[in-house]
């Protein structure tokens, strides 16, 4: 039994770099004119000490059960990483409740924990180590993960001679080597060439009939039919729709939601 | 178990990738602080192995691999004795030991404290992708600092037995003074890690510090050496000349001075109560910080 829950998450990111001069202005300006200014990303706001802040998540209220498997869909800035980061306990929400239960697993930027300096078989050992496998599993799989990566004798090579696409390759073999109760996946599976896609999904269909939960961020909802059954459709850090994966999906490529108005709290 | 504040998240369940605990439980901020330097320690093969690889790596197209940090301090001991030595009209056989003994101790200290603003800056790709404890990285990075510490007492003993220092039962007694100096080390570590992810002129203002105390320590110098012109208050009340002292002492074949011990366990205990008290309230800032 697996679940996640999260109500009324509130996700303000900081920003210390003296930006707070230029921005004042550029805020009155918009909501003073009474127009509302669209751009990607989150409502840049002032929170309760009157910083300036990221809006990356406003309010999201979800409930997540067994034999979800969801698409996260929404344009730039949307705050899709953001919600991962909070589902997958890395980051606190400055306020509301998460409750989650089931070991998770995700698969943020596996390639980026890659050692550029180790080979690839020992980057297997490292980067798997890190995100949580234990080191006797992982030399038992270590076979099976250097198959699906297909980097043949590219595994002896240190992992800097790697092209991007064969960062990805390894980064997500590592990832998807281990059953979790909750996956998370982050803008994963469109990266790779098309036959590494097609395995990609495959696998991820593979797991997720071995994992309760499954949530997927991704900007192309074509890849996602037939490995998610539901959707959320996110902007400007808010859960704009959640549904059957057809009815979000139809909405996210009608483009009609990305019309709310200017953040209201930078009129504050 | 303490109850969280009325504006205080509540995240139940913590869950480390690979461990599930027990869900439903209400985790409130000090658990949390606790239980990230608790679960840190018990993931010790974890941070040992990130702080070898972290060896490995700095020296992996090297000829003489981590050896570079033996043959470095070497060449700089070696060095200062021979032009110092004559500076303070010293004996170089006594005056080498003492130096050696010192920037041993001193490497350990100043390396663990130069890297200490950037320990969670550097790990960002990990703290963002991974539910690992923060506390991991600070026990790798002063194990990092341990192991370089390692190579360097290679020198030492080369020292040793080049000029004959006396070996006793209390140069045993380095190996306590070794484990509280890292006690300290990790206090002081997590602290000016945590503060410089958020204040990012700690850095520079951390290695500029460590440049006056390497003068301002009687490290080069000793209160013997410069025939008492320094007021011993310059000495004592300087936190570093003790750290140091707790190792030095054992190293030279003496029993460590009593004030020293006492202010080093001072330092461990009130350290790491204050840096706690201010770790339960920040924690959860850190990946904001980053």
């Amino acid at each position: 039994m697996s679940s996640i829950r999260l109500d009324n998450v509130l996700v303000e990111i900081p920003i210390y770099s003296g930006v707070d001069r230029s921005l004042k202005f550029n805020l009155f300006r918009s909501t003073g004119a009474g127009k509302i200014l669209r751009s990607a990303g989150g409502a840049i706001a002032r929170d309760q000490r009157n910083r300036i802040v990221i809006r990356a998540l406003d309010d999201v209220t979800l409930d997540i059960n067994d034999g979800d498997r969801i698409a996260l869909l929404g344009r730039n800035g949307a705050g899709k990483t953001t919600l991962l980061r909070v589902l997958a306990n890395v980051l606190e929400p400055v306020r509301g409740t998460v409750r989650i239960s089931g070991r998770i697993s995700t698969l943020f930027n596996v390639s980026g924990l890659l050692d550029p300096e180790l080979p690839g078989y020992e980057n297997i050992l490292f980067a798997g180590g890190l995100i949580g496998i234990p080191r006797n599993k992982l030399k038992a799989l270590l076979p099976e993960i250097a198959a699906f990566a297909e980097l043949g004798d590219y595994l002896q090579m240190p992992v800097r001679t790697y092209s991007s696409g064969m960062l990805v390759r390894l980064g997500f073999a590592i990832a998807t080597s281990i059953e979790p109760d909750i996956l998370l996946m982050d803008e994963v599976i469109g990266a790779g060439d098309v036959h590494f896609v097609e395995k990609a999904v495959h696998r991820a269909r593979n797991l997720y009939q071995r994992s309760n939960i499954m949530v997927v961020a991704s900007h192309n909802p074509a890849l996602l039919h037939g490995l998610c059954n539901k959707g959320i459709l996110m902007d400007r850090g808010k859960v704009v729709m959640m549904g059957p994966l057809q009815e979000v999906a139809e909405r996210y490529e009608k483009n009609d939601w990305a019309t709310n108005p200017a953040p209201a709290s930078a009129a504050e | 178990m303490s109850l969280p504040g009325k504006d205080e998240p509540r995240v139940d369940a913590v869950l480390d990738a690979g461990t599930q605990t027990e869900p439903d439980t209400v985790i409130s901020a000090g658990d949390r602080a606790r239980r990230d330097i608790i679960d840190g320690l018990k993931a010790w093969q974890i941070w040992t192995a990130l702080a070898w690889h972290d060896i490995r790596v700095r020296y992996i197209r090297t000829m003489l691999g981590p050896f570079w940090i033996t043959v470095s301090m070497a060449v700089f001991v070696l060095a200062l004795a021979l032009v110092f030595s004559g500076v303070f009209n010293s004996d170089f056989h006594e005056y080498l030991p003492f130096l050696t003994a010192g920037l041993l101790v001193w490497g350990l200290i100043s390396g663990v404290l130069l890297e200490s603003a950037t320990t969670f800056s550097s790990a960002y790709l990990i703290i963002l992708s991974v539910p690992a404890p923060y506390s991991i990285h600070i026990f790798r990075a002063v194990l990092r600092q341990v192991i370089i510490f390692g190579h360097n007492v290679i020198v030492y003993v080369a020292v040793v037995l080049l000029v004959g220092v006396p070996v006793t039962p209390a140069t045993l007694l380095f190996i306590p003074g070794l484990i509280l100096v890292c006690i300290t080390m990790a206090w002081l570590n997590l602290l000016i890690a945590a503060a410089g992810c958020r204040f990012r002129d700690l850095q520079p203002i951390v290695s500029s510090m460590l440049q006056l105390v390497f003068f301002l320590t009687p490290l080069i110098w000793d209160r013997s050496l410069i025939g008492g012109k320094v007021h011993s208050l310059w000495i004592e009340a300087n936190p570093f000349y003790h750290l140091i002292e707790v190792m030095r002492s054992p190293l030279l074949g003496k029993a460590p001075p009593l004030l020293s011990v006492l202010c080093v366990v001072a330092m461990a205990v009130v350290g790491w109560w204050l840096t706690y008290l201010l770790f339960r309230r920040f924690r959860r800032r850190i990946p904001y910080w980053l």
